[in-house]
Protein backbone atom coordinates (compact mmCIF):
# COMPACT_ATOMS: atom_id res chain seq x y z
CA UNK A 1 0.00 0.00 0.00
CA UNK A 2 1.26 3.43 -0.93
CA UNK A 3 -0.12 6.94 -0.98
CA UNK A 4 -1.56 9.16 1.73
CA UNK A 5 -2.83 7.59 4.94
CA UNK A 6 -6.59 7.63 5.32
CA UNK A 7 -8.59 6.60 8.36
CA UNK A 8 -11.99 5.08 7.56
CA UNK A 9 -14.41 5.02 10.49
CA UNK A 10 -17.49 2.85 9.97
CA UNK A 11 -19.31 0.21 12.00
CA UNK A 12 -20.22 -1.87 8.95
CA UNK A 13 -17.46 -4.40 8.26
CA UNK A 14 -18.76 -4.98 4.75
CA UNK A 15 -18.25 -1.32 3.98
CA UNK A 16 -14.75 -1.32 5.57
CA UNK A 17 -13.77 -4.35 3.51
CA UNK A 18 -15.03 -2.71 0.32
CA UNK A 19 -13.33 0.56 1.21
CA UNK A 20 -10.01 -1.22 1.75
CA UNK A 21 -10.35 -2.97 -1.61
CA UNK A 22 -11.56 0.08 -3.54
CA UNK A 23 -9.18 2.65 -2.05
CA UNK A 24 -6.24 0.37 -1.29
CA UNK A 25 -4.39 1.02 -4.52
CA UNK A 26 -4.38 4.79 -4.06
CA UNK A 27 -4.23 5.25 -0.28
CA UNK A 28 -2.89 3.52 2.82
CA UNK A 29 -6.25 2.63 4.35
CA UNK A 30 -6.67 2.26 8.13
CA UNK A 31 -10.01 1.25 9.57
CA UNK A 32 -11.73 1.48 12.97
CA UNK A 33 -15.32 0.69 13.88
CA UNK A 34 -16.09 2.97 16.79
CA UNK A 35 -15.98 6.70 17.41
CA UNK A 36 -13.76 6.45 20.47
CA UNK A 37 -11.31 4.23 18.54
CA UNK A 38 -11.18 6.90 15.86
CA UNK A 39 -10.33 9.54 18.46
CA UNK A 40 -7.72 7.26 20.07
CA UNK A 41 -6.23 6.50 16.64
CA UNK A 42 -5.92 10.17 15.82
CA UNK A 43 -4.53 11.01 19.25
CA UNK A 44 -2.14 8.02 18.96
CA UNK A 45 -3.27 6.60 22.25
CA UNK A 46 -2.91 2.86 22.93
CA UNK A 47 -3.61 0.58 21.23
CA UNK A 48 -2.90 3.02 18.39
CA UNK A 49 0.36 4.45 19.78
CA UNK A 50 2.21 3.57 16.58
CA UNK A 51 -0.51 4.80 14.24
CA UNK A 52 0.47 7.20 11.46
CA UNK A 53 -1.11 10.62 11.29
CA UNK A 54 -3.75 10.26 8.52
CA UNK A 55 -3.94 12.85 5.73
CA UNK A 56 -7.72 12.76 5.94
CA UNK A 57 -10.57 10.91 7.59
CA UNK A 58 -13.70 9.26 6.16
CA UNK A 59 -16.27 9.21 8.92
CA UNK A 60 -19.66 7.48 8.98
CA UNK A 61 -22.32 9.71 10.49
CA UNK A 62 -23.85 7.00 12.66
CA UNK A 63 -21.48 5.05 14.84
CA UNK A 64 -22.60 2.81 17.66
CA UNK A 65 -20.96 4.92 20.38
CA UNK A 66 -20.83 8.45 18.98
CA UNK A 67 -22.20 10.31 15.96
CA UNK A 68 -19.99 12.22 13.55
CA UNK A 69 -20.41 15.66 15.18
CA UNK A 70 -19.28 14.20 18.53
CA UNK A 71 -16.16 12.71 16.95
CA UNK A 72 -15.48 16.00 15.16
CA UNK A 73 -15.87 17.93 18.42
CA UNK A 74 -13.32 15.64 20.04
CA UNK A 75 -10.90 16.25 17.16
CA UNK A 76 -11.35 19.98 17.19
CA UNK A 77 -10.19 20.09 20.80
CA UNK A 78 -6.70 19.11 19.55
CA UNK A 79 -4.52 21.67 17.88
CA UNK A 80 -2.82 19.04 15.78
CA UNK A 81 -6.03 17.40 14.58
CA UNK A 82 -8.32 20.34 14.00
CA UNK A 83 -7.04 20.79 10.44
CA UNK A 84 -7.30 17.18 9.32
CA UNK A 85 -9.92 17.16 6.54
CA UNK A 86 -12.91 14.99 7.40
CA UNK A 87 -15.40 13.60 4.87
CA UNK A 88 -18.65 12.55 6.55
CA UNK A 89 -20.66 9.82 4.83
CA UNK A 90 -24.26 9.06 5.68
CA UNK A 91 -26.95 6.69 4.46
CA UNK A 92 -29.28 9.56 3.65
CA UNK A 93 -28.89 13.24 2.84
CA UNK A 94 -30.75 14.51 5.88
CA UNK A 95 -30.31 18.26 5.94
CA UNK A 96 -30.11 18.34 9.73
CA UNK A 97 -27.26 15.84 9.72
CA UNK A 98 -25.42 17.69 6.98
CA UNK A 99 -25.76 20.94 8.91
CA UNK A 100 -24.64 19.34 12.17
CA UNK A 101 -21.62 17.74 10.51
CA UNK A 102 -20.55 20.95 8.78
CA UNK A 103 -21.07 22.95 11.96
CA UNK A 104 -18.80 20.52 13.79
CA UNK A 105 -16.07 21.06 11.20
CA UNK A 106 -16.61 18.42 8.51
CA UNK A 107 -15.27 19.56 5.14
CA UNK A 108 -17.93 17.64 3.22
CA UNK A 109 -21.08 15.59 3.77
CA UNK A 110 -22.04 12.96 1.18
CA UNK A 111 -24.51 10.13 0.82
CA UNK A 112 -22.54 6.90 1.12
CA UNK A 113 -22.01 5.54 -2.41
CA UNK A 114 -23.08 1.97 -3.03
CA UNK A 115 -21.05 1.30 -6.19
CA UNK A 116 -17.30 0.78 -6.41
CA UNK A 117 -16.78 3.45 -9.02
CA UNK A 118 -18.89 6.03 -7.17
CA UNK A 119 -17.15 5.37 -3.86
CA UNK A 120 -13.76 5.83 -5.44
CA UNK A 121 -14.85 9.05 -7.19
CA UNK A 122 -16.29 10.57 -4.02
CA UNK A 123 -13.14 9.87 -2.01
CA UNK A 124 -10.69 10.91 -4.73
CA UNK A 125 -12.63 14.11 -5.45
CA UNK A 126 -12.63 14.92 -1.76
CA UNK A 127 -8.91 14.31 -1.42
CA UNK A 128 -8.20 16.38 -4.52
CA UNK A 129 -10.24 19.28 -3.18
CA UNK A 130 -9.18 19.24 0.45
CA UNK A 131 -5.87 17.42 0.58
CA UNK A 132 -3.27 16.77 -2.03
CA UNK A 133 -2.71 15.86 -5.64
CA UNK A 134 -4.89 13.38 -7.46
CA UNK A 135 -3.50 9.93 -6.73
CA UNK A 136 -2.42 7.82 -9.65
CA UNK A 137 -5.42 5.93 -10.96
CA UNK A 138 -4.46 2.33 -10.93
CA UNK A 139 -7.97 0.94 -10.52
CA UNK B 1 -71.81 58.23 26.01
CA UNK B 2 -73.82 60.36 23.56
CA UNK B 3 -75.69 61.88 26.51
CA UNK B 4 -72.40 62.59 28.26
CA UNK B 5 -70.99 64.21 25.12
CA UNK B 6 -74.15 66.30 24.73
CA UNK B 7 -74.06 67.43 28.35
CA UNK B 8 -70.40 68.21 28.10
CA UNK B 9 -70.91 70.36 25.00
CA UNK B 10 -73.83 72.15 26.62
CA UNK B 11 -71.97 72.99 29.79
CA UNK B 12 -68.87 73.99 27.90
CA UNK B 13 -71.13 76.49 26.18
CA UNK B 14 -72.46 77.54 29.59
CA UNK B 15 -68.96 78.05 30.91
CA UNK B 16 -67.95 80.11 27.88
CA UNK B 17 -70.93 82.44 27.92
CA UNK B 18 -71.48 82.35 31.68
CA UNK B 19 -75.14 82.03 30.91
CA UNK B 20 -77.65 79.27 31.45
CA UNK B 21 -80.92 79.76 29.62
CA UNK B 22 -81.57 83.46 30.22
CA UNK B 23 -79.80 83.69 33.55
CA UNK B 24 -76.40 85.14 34.13
CA UNK B 25 -74.23 82.67 36.06
CA UNK B 26 -71.72 85.33 36.96
CA UNK B 27 -69.15 84.37 39.53
CA UNK B 28 -70.43 80.81 40.08
CA UNK B 29 -69.93 79.77 36.44
CA UNK B 30 -66.45 78.24 37.06
CA UNK B 31 -67.71 76.31 40.11
CA UNK B 32 -70.72 75.09 38.18
CA UNK B 33 -68.66 73.99 35.17
CA UNK B 34 -65.96 72.38 37.31
CA UNK B 35 -68.67 70.41 39.11
CA UNK B 36 -70.13 69.18 35.83
CA UNK B 37 -66.73 68.15 34.47
CA UNK B 38 -65.79 66.43 37.73
CA UNK B 39 -69.09 64.52 37.68
CA UNK B 40 -68.60 63.41 34.11
CA UNK B 41 -65.05 62.26 34.86
CA UNK B 42 -66.20 60.40 37.95
CA UNK B 43 -69.03 58.75 36.02
CA UNK B 44 -66.63 57.66 33.30
CA UNK B 45 -64.19 56.22 35.81
CA UNK B 46 -66.80 54.74 38.14
CA UNK B 47 -65.06 51.36 38.31
CA UNK B 48 -61.97 52.92 39.90
CA UNK B 49 -64.01 54.29 42.80
CA UNK B 50 -65.63 51.00 43.72
CA UNK B 51 -63.55 50.61 46.90
CA UNK B 52 -64.07 54.25 47.92
CA UNK B 53 -67.85 54.09 48.38
CA UNK B 54 -67.96 56.13 51.62
CA UNK B 55 -65.76 58.86 50.17
CA UNK B 56 -67.97 59.04 47.10
CA UNK B 57 -71.06 59.39 49.32
CA UNK B 58 -69.44 62.25 51.23
CA UNK B 59 -68.58 63.83 47.89
CA UNK B 60 -72.23 63.51 46.78
CA UNK B 61 -73.44 65.19 49.93
CA UNK B 62 -70.88 67.98 49.49
CA UNK B 63 -72.03 68.36 45.93
CA UNK B 64 -75.68 68.69 46.96
CA UNK B 65 -74.73 71.50 49.33
CA UNK B 66 -72.57 73.16 46.71
CA UNK B 67 -75.44 72.94 44.20
CA UNK B 68 -77.70 74.60 46.77
CA UNK B 69 -75.21 77.45 47.15
CA UNK B 70 -75.03 77.82 43.36
CA UNK B 71 -78.82 77.80 43.20
CA UNK B 72 -79.00 80.43 45.90
CA UNK B 73 -76.42 82.64 44.22
CA UNK B 74 -78.32 82.42 40.95
CA UNK B 75 -81.41 83.89 42.50
CA UNK B 76 -82.78 81.24 44.75
CA UNK B 77 -85.95 79.29 44.17
CA UNK B 78 -86.93 81.71 41.44
CA UNK B 79 -84.87 79.45 39.27
CA UNK B 80 -87.13 76.44 39.65
CA UNK B 81 -85.74 75.02 36.42
CA UNK B 82 -82.31 74.80 38.02
CA UNK B 83 -83.60 71.94 40.09
CA UNK B 84 -81.88 69.95 37.34
CA UNK B 85 -78.59 70.77 39.06
CA UNK B 86 -79.45 68.16 41.65
CA UNK B 87 -79.81 65.52 38.96
CA UNK B 88 -76.04 65.16 38.77
CA UNK B 89 -75.36 63.92 42.28
CA UNK B 90 -78.42 61.66 42.08
CA UNK B 91 -77.36 60.00 38.81
CA UNK B 92 -73.75 59.82 39.95
CA UNK B 93 -74.66 58.04 43.17
CA UNK B 94 -76.51 55.43 41.12
CA UNK B 95 -73.52 54.97 38.87
CA UNK B 96 -71.21 54.52 41.83
CA UNK B 97 -73.30 52.32 44.06
CA UNK B 98 -76.11 49.89 43.51
CA UNK B 99 -77.51 50.20 47.03
CA UNK B 100 -80.11 52.75 48.19
CA UNK B 101 -77.67 55.67 48.15
CA UNK B 102 -79.55 57.10 45.17
CA UNK B 103 -82.59 57.70 47.44
CA UNK B 104 -80.41 59.17 50.12
CA UNK B 105 -78.85 61.60 47.68
CA UNK B 106 -82.19 62.55 46.10
CA UNK B 107 -83.81 63.29 49.47
CA UNK B 108 -80.73 65.11 50.75
CA UNK B 109 -81.03 67.31 47.65
CA UNK B 110 -84.77 67.82 48.26
CA UNK B 111 -84.07 68.68 51.90
CA UNK B 112 -81.49 71.26 50.81
CA UNK B 113 -84.07 72.66 48.48
CA UNK B 114 -86.54 72.92 51.35
CA UNK B 115 -83.88 74.61 53.50
CA UNK B 116 -83.28 77.09 50.71
CA UNK B 117 -86.98 77.80 50.52
CA UNK B 118 -87.05 78.45 54.29
CA UNK B 119 -83.94 80.64 54.02
CA UNK B 120 -85.35 82.68 51.14
CA UNK B 121 -88.94 82.69 52.45
CA UNK B 122 -89.16 86.45 53.08
CA UNK B 123 -87.54 87.38 49.88
CA UNK B 124 -89.82 85.05 47.95
CA UNK B 125 -92.86 86.61 49.59
CA UNK B 126 -91.56 90.02 48.51
CA UNK B 127 -91.66 88.99 44.85
CA UNK B 128 -95.21 87.65 45.18
CA UNK B 129 -94.67 83.95 45.86
CA UNK B 130 -96.77 83.31 48.92
CA UNK B 131 -96.30 80.64 51.56
CA UNK B 132 -98.58 78.12 49.84
CA UNK B 133 -96.71 78.48 46.57
CA UNK B 134 -93.44 78.06 48.41
CA UNK B 135 -94.68 74.81 49.95
CA UNK B 136 -95.85 73.70 46.50
CA UNK B 137 -92.38 74.38 45.09
CA UNK B 138 -90.72 72.28 47.84
CA UNK B 139 -93.22 69.45 47.41
CA UNK B 140 -92.66 69.56 43.66
CA UNK B 141 -88.90 69.36 44.26
CA UNK B 142 -89.35 66.34 46.58
CA UNK B 143 -91.54 64.57 44.05
CA UNK B 144 -89.37 65.41 41.05
CA UNK B 145 -86.16 64.28 42.74
CA UNK B 146 -87.71 61.05 44.04
CA UNK B 147 -89.10 60.27 40.59
CA UNK B 148 -85.66 60.86 39.21
CA UNK B 149 -84.22 58.51 41.85
CA UNK B 150 -86.88 55.91 41.02
CA UNK B 151 -86.12 55.93 37.32
CA UNK B 152 -82.39 56.07 37.84
CA UNK B 153 -82.58 53.15 40.23
CA UNK B 154 -84.74 51.03 37.94
CA UNK B 155 -82.80 51.84 34.80
CA UNK B 156 -79.55 51.36 36.67
CA UNK B 157 -80.67 47.97 37.94
CA UNK B 158 -81.56 46.87 34.45
CA UNK B 159 -78.25 48.07 33.14
CA UNK B 160 -76.38 46.36 35.95
CA UNK B 161 -78.32 43.14 35.40
CA UNK B 162 -77.53 43.29 31.72
CA UNK B 163 -73.88 44.02 32.48
CA UNK B 164 -73.72 41.17 34.99
CA UNK B 165 -75.40 38.84 32.50
CA UNK B 166 -72.99 39.86 29.78
CA UNK B 167 -70.03 39.53 32.10
CA UNK B 168 -71.14 36.03 33.09
CA UNK B 169 -71.55 35.11 29.42
CA UNK B 170 -68.14 36.51 28.57
CA UNK B 171 -66.57 34.66 31.48
CA UNK B 172 -68.33 31.47 30.42
CA UNK B 173 -67.18 31.80 26.81
CA UNK B 174 -63.67 32.72 27.89
CA UNK B 175 -63.50 29.65 30.08
CA UNK B 176 -64.77 27.48 27.22
CA UNK B 177 -62.26 29.01 24.83
CA UNK B 178 -59.45 28.58 27.33
CA UNK B 179 -60.33 24.91 27.73
CA UNK B 180 -60.52 24.51 23.97
CA UNK B 181 -57.18 26.27 23.54
CA UNK B 182 -55.58 24.05 26.12
CA UNK B 183 -56.98 20.99 24.40
CA UNK B 184 -55.73 22.20 21.05
CA UNK B 185 -52.31 22.99 22.47
CA UNK B 186 -52.02 19.57 24.05
CA UNK B 187 -53.16 17.96 20.80
CA UNK B 188 -50.61 19.99 18.88
CA UNK B 189 -47.94 18.90 21.36
CA UNK B 190 -49.01 15.26 21.02
CA UNK B 191 -48.93 15.60 17.24
CA UNK B 192 -45.49 17.15 17.40
CA UNK B 193 -44.29 14.33 19.60
CA UNK B 194 -45.77 11.79 17.20
CA UNK B 195 -44.09 13.59 14.33
CA UNK B 196 -40.75 13.52 16.17
CA UNK B 197 -41.27 9.85 16.96
CA UNK B 198 -42.02 9.17 13.31
CA UNK B 199 -38.93 11.07 12.23
CA UNK B 200 -36.76 9.10 14.61
CA UNK B 201 -38.36 5.89 13.39
CA UNK B 202 -37.92 6.70 9.70
CA UNK B 203 -34.40 7.85 10.38
CA UNK B 204 -33.45 4.67 12.22
CA UNK B 205 -35.14 2.42 9.67
CA UNK B 206 -33.42 4.21 6.83
CA UNK B 207 -30.01 3.85 8.40
CA UNK B 208 -30.44 0.28 9.56
CA UNK B 209 -31.96 -0.91 6.27
CA UNK B 210 -29.56 0.93 4.05
CA UNK B 211 -26.33 0.01 5.84
CA UNK B 212 -26.41 -3.73 5.04
CA UNK B 213 -27.81 -3.05 1.57
CA UNK B 214 -24.94 -0.68 0.94
CA UNK B 215 -22.41 -3.35 2.00
CA UNK B 216 -24.12 -5.98 -0.19
CA UNK B 217 -24.04 -3.67 -3.19
CA UNK B 218 -20.42 -2.66 -2.69
CA UNK B 219 -19.33 -6.26 -2.17
CA UNK B 220 -21.16 -7.60 -5.23
CA UNK B 221 -19.97 -4.71 -7.33
CA UNK B 222 -16.43 -5.25 -6.07
CA UNK B 223 -16.52 -8.92 -7.05
CA UNK B 224 -17.84 -7.95 -10.49
CA UNK B 225 -15.09 -5.37 -10.95
CA UNK B 226 -12.27 -7.48 -9.57
CA UNK B 227 -13.15 -10.85 -11.09
CA UNK B 228 -14.72 -9.61 -14.32
CA UNK B 229 -12.54 -11.78 -16.50
CA UNK B 230 -12.46 -14.86 -14.28
CA UNK B 231 -16.22 -15.24 -13.75
CA UNK B 232 -18.39 -17.40 -15.96
CA UNK B 233 -21.11 -15.62 -17.90
CA UNK B 234 -23.90 -17.02 -15.76
CA UNK B 235 -22.22 -16.02 -12.48
CA UNK B 236 -21.61 -12.56 -13.83
CA UNK B 237 -25.28 -12.27 -14.78
CA UNK B 238 -26.34 -13.47 -11.32
CA UNK B 239 -24.05 -10.98 -9.60
CA UNK B 240 -25.36 -8.27 -11.91
CA UNK B 241 -28.91 -9.24 -10.90
CA UNK B 242 -27.99 -8.94 -7.23
CA UNK B 243 -26.64 -5.46 -7.83
CA UNK B 244 -29.74 -4.49 -9.82
CA UNK B 245 -32.23 -5.85 -7.29
CA UNK B 246 -30.42 -4.53 -4.24
CA UNK B 247 -29.98 -1.21 -6.06
CA UNK B 248 -33.74 -1.11 -6.73
CA UNK B 249 -34.44 -1.68 -3.05
CA UNK B 250 -31.97 1.02 -2.14
CA UNK B 251 -33.76 3.41 -4.50
CA UNK B 252 -37.09 2.51 -2.90
CA UNK B 253 -35.76 3.33 0.56
CA UNK B 254 -34.32 6.58 -0.76
CA UNK B 255 -37.63 7.56 -2.37
CA UNK B 256 -39.64 6.49 0.65
CA UNK B 257 -37.50 8.78 2.75
CA UNK B 258 -37.91 11.51 0.16
CA UNK B 259 -41.68 11.12 0.30
CA UNK B 260 -41.65 11.30 4.06
CA UNK B 261 -39.48 14.39 3.95
CA UNK B 262 -41.62 16.17 1.36
CA UNK B 263 -44.99 15.38 2.93
CA UNK B 264 -44.01 15.95 6.55
CA UNK B 265 -42.32 19.31 6.02
CA UNK B 266 -44.30 21.92 7.98
CA UNK B 267 -45.37 24.77 5.75
CA UNK B 268 -47.89 27.59 6.03
CA UNK B 269 -50.61 28.02 3.43
CA UNK B 270 -50.82 31.05 1.17
CA UNK B 271 -52.14 32.03 -2.23
CA UNK B 272 -50.10 30.15 -4.79
CA UNK B 273 -49.66 31.25 -8.39
CA UNK B 274 -50.24 27.89 -10.03
CA UNK B 275 -49.15 29.11 -13.44
CA UNK B 276 -45.80 30.38 -12.10
CA UNK B 277 -45.40 27.08 -10.29
CA UNK B 278 -45.95 25.09 -13.49
CA UNK B 279 -43.66 27.32 -15.55
CA UNK B 280 -40.98 26.98 -12.87
CA UNK B 281 -41.29 23.18 -12.99
CA UNK B 282 -41.11 23.21 -16.80
CA UNK B 283 -37.94 25.31 -16.57
CA UNK B 284 -36.45 22.93 -14.02
CA UNK B 285 -37.13 19.98 -16.33
CA UNK B 286 -35.96 21.99 -19.34
CA UNK B 287 -32.83 19.96 -20.12
CA UNK B 288 -34.66 16.62 -20.04
CA UNK B 289 -37.62 17.99 -22.03
CA UNK B 290 -35.30 19.34 -24.72
CA UNK B 291 -33.24 16.13 -24.77
CA UNK B 292 -36.35 14.07 -25.42
CA UNK B 293 -37.86 16.61 -27.80
CA UNK B 294 -41.03 17.10 -25.76
CA UNK B 295 -43.27 20.11 -26.48
CA UNK B 296 -44.96 21.56 -23.39
CA UNK B 297 -47.88 24.00 -23.60
CA UNK B 298 -48.99 25.79 -20.43
CA UNK B 299 -52.40 27.46 -20.48
CA UNK B 300 -53.78 30.09 -18.12
CA UNK B 301 -53.96 28.74 -14.60
CA UNK B 302 -55.82 30.17 -11.60
CA UNK B 303 -54.35 30.92 -8.18
CA UNK B 304 -54.95 28.41 -5.45
CA UNK B 305 -54.75 28.49 -1.65
CA UNK B 306 -52.18 25.96 -0.42
CA UNK B 307 -48.65 25.06 0.52
CA UNK B 308 -46.42 26.22 -2.28
CA UNK B 309 -43.48 23.84 -1.90
CA UNK B 310 -45.72 20.80 -1.64
CA UNK B 311 -47.85 21.88 -4.61
CA UNK B 312 -44.57 22.41 -6.45
CA UNK B 313 -43.79 18.73 -5.87
CA UNK B 314 -47.24 17.79 -7.22
CA UNK B 315 -46.63 19.75 -10.43
CA UNK B 316 -43.04 18.50 -10.84
CA UNK B 317 -44.04 14.88 -10.29
CA UNK B 318 -46.94 15.06 -12.77
CA UNK B 319 -44.76 16.73 -15.41
CA UNK B 320 -41.88 14.34 -14.73
CA UNK B 321 -44.26 11.41 -15.08
CA UNK B 322 -45.60 12.71 -18.40
CA UNK B 323 -42.06 13.32 -19.62
CA UNK B 324 -41.11 9.75 -18.75
CA UNK B 325 -43.90 8.08 -20.73
CA UNK B 326 -44.08 10.15 -23.92
CA UNK B 327 -42.20 8.88 -26.98
CA UNK B 328 -38.92 10.56 -27.89
CA UNK B 329 -39.29 13.24 -30.57
CA UNK B 330 -43.09 13.21 -30.65
CA UNK B 331 -43.93 13.97 -27.04
CA UNK B 332 -46.53 16.59 -26.16
CA UNK B 333 -47.67 17.73 -22.74
CA UNK B 334 -50.54 20.18 -22.26
CA UNK B 335 -51.10 21.79 -18.90
CA UNK B 336 -54.48 23.47 -18.52
CA UNK B 337 -56.43 24.85 -15.60
CA UNK B 338 -59.83 26.20 -14.72
CA UNK B 339 -62.15 27.16 -11.90
CA UNK B 340 -65.01 24.65 -11.78
CA UNK B 341 -67.69 24.68 -9.06
CA UNK B 342 -65.43 26.24 -6.47
CA UNK B 343 -62.53 23.94 -7.31
CA UNK B 344 -59.25 24.77 -8.93
CA UNK B 345 -58.71 22.14 -11.61
CA UNK B 346 -55.29 21.34 -13.01
CA UNK B 347 -55.03 18.98 -15.99
CA UNK B 348 -51.81 17.49 -17.26
CA UNK B 349 -52.45 15.85 -20.61
CA UNK B 350 -49.77 13.79 -22.37
CA UNK B 351 -49.70 11.76 -25.58
CA UNK B 352 -47.63 8.97 -24.02
CA UNK B 353 -48.15 5.24 -23.76
CA UNK B 354 -51.22 5.57 -21.56
CA UNK B 355 -52.27 3.47 -18.59
CA UNK B 356 -54.55 0.43 -18.78
CA UNK B 357 -57.67 1.10 -16.60
CA UNK B 358 -56.85 -1.87 -14.35
CA UNK B 359 -53.94 0.12 -12.88
CA UNK B 360 -55.65 3.50 -12.48
CA UNK B 361 -56.01 3.04 -8.75
CA UNK B 362 -52.76 1.18 -8.08
CA UNK B 363 -50.43 3.76 -9.62
CA UNK B 364 -51.27 6.22 -6.82
CA UNK B 365 -50.27 3.73 -4.15
CA UNK B 366 -46.82 3.59 -2.62
CA UNK B 367 -44.47 1.69 -4.97
CA UNK B 368 -47.49 1.08 -7.21
CA UNK B 369 -46.54 0.81 -10.88
CA UNK B 370 -47.76 -0.64 -14.12
CA UNK B 371 -45.83 -3.91 -14.74
CA UNK B 372 -42.73 -3.42 -16.89
CA UNK B 373 -43.89 -5.02 -20.16
CA UNK B 374 -46.99 -2.81 -20.20
CA UNK B 375 -45.12 0.44 -19.64
CA UNK B 376 -42.37 0.24 -22.20
CA UNK B 377 -41.70 3.44 -24.09
CA UNK B 378 -39.19 3.62 -26.93
CA UNK B 379 -38.64 -0.11 -26.37
CA UNK B 380 -37.75 -0.08 -22.66
CA UNK B 381 -39.45 0.46 -19.31
CA UNK B 382 -38.25 3.70 -17.71
CA UNK B 383 -36.70 3.55 -14.24
CA UNK B 384 -38.35 4.71 -11.06
CA UNK B 385 -39.75 3.25 -7.87
CA UNK B 386 -43.43 4.17 -8.03
CA UNK B 387 -43.33 6.81 -5.34
CA UNK B 388 -43.91 9.97 -7.42
CA UNK B 389 -47.68 9.60 -7.86
CA UNK B 390 -48.07 8.46 -4.24
CA UNK B 391 -46.46 11.77 -3.23
CA UNK B 392 -48.90 13.60 -5.54
CA UNK B 393 -51.89 11.82 -3.99
CA UNK B 394 -50.79 12.46 -0.42
CA UNK B 395 -50.14 16.15 -0.97
CA UNK B 396 -53.37 16.68 -2.91
CA UNK B 397 -55.40 14.89 -0.24
CA UNK B 398 -53.74 16.85 2.54
CA UNK B 399 -55.06 19.90 0.66
CA UNK B 400 -58.52 18.28 0.72
CA UNK B 401 -58.39 17.76 -3.01
CA UNK B 402 -58.56 14.77 -5.33
CA UNK B 403 -56.43 13.41 -8.13
CA UNK B 404 -57.50 11.00 -10.86
CA UNK B 405 -56.30 9.70 -14.16
CA UNK B 406 -58.22 9.15 -17.39
CA UNK B 407 -56.40 6.97 -19.83
CA UNK B 408 -56.29 3.80 -21.86
CA UNK B 409 -53.32 1.85 -23.18
CA UNK B 410 -51.75 3.71 -26.09
CA UNK B 411 -54.10 6.67 -25.71
CA UNK B 412 -52.05 9.09 -23.63
CA UNK B 413 -53.13 10.08 -20.14
CA UNK B 414 -54.91 12.98 -18.44
CA UNK B 415 -54.11 13.54 -14.79
CA UNK B 416 -56.70 15.79 -13.13
CA UNK B 417 -56.02 17.46 -9.80
CA UNK B 418 -58.92 19.19 -8.05
CA UNK B 419 -58.17 21.51 -5.14
CA UNK B 420 -60.69 23.57 -3.16
CA UNK B 421 -60.19 27.12 -4.45
CA UNK B 422 -60.41 28.49 -0.90
CA UNK B 423 -58.31 25.78 0.69
CA UNK B 424 -61.31 23.72 1.81
CA UNK B 425 -62.32 26.22 4.46
CA UNK B 426 -58.90 26.36 6.02
CA UNK B 427 -57.88 29.96 6.20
Amino acid sequence: MTGPDVLVVDDNQGFLRAARAVLGDAFRVHTVERGRDAVAFLERRPPFAEAPRPAFVILDFHLPDMDAPAVLDALRAHDGLARTPVLVLSQADWEEDARAARAAGARAFRVKPSRVRALRDVVVDFWEEHGGPRPADRG
Amino acid sequence: LIAAAGLFTYFAFVAATRRIFLFDLGAVAPIFTALIVLNLVMAATAARWASWRRLVLVYQAGQVLLCSVVLHELGGLMMGSLLITYAFPVILSEIHASDGSVWLTANLAAASYAALAWWESHWLADVGIDYQQQVALVVFAFLALNFLALYTDRYGNQLRNLARHLQAKVAERTAALTTLNEELASKARALEEKQDELRTFVYAVTHDLKAPLNAILLTADLVLAREAGALGGETRDDLGRIVRLAGGTEDMIRDLLEMFRITSQPETAAWVDLEALVRGAVDALGVQLTAKGVAVAVGQLPNVWGQERKLGHVVTNLLGNALKYVPTGRGRVDVAGALENGSVVLRVHDNGIGIPPAYHRGIFELFGRVPDPEREVDGAAPGGTGVGLAIVKRIVESHRGTVRVDSAAGQGAVFTVRLPANGGGRA
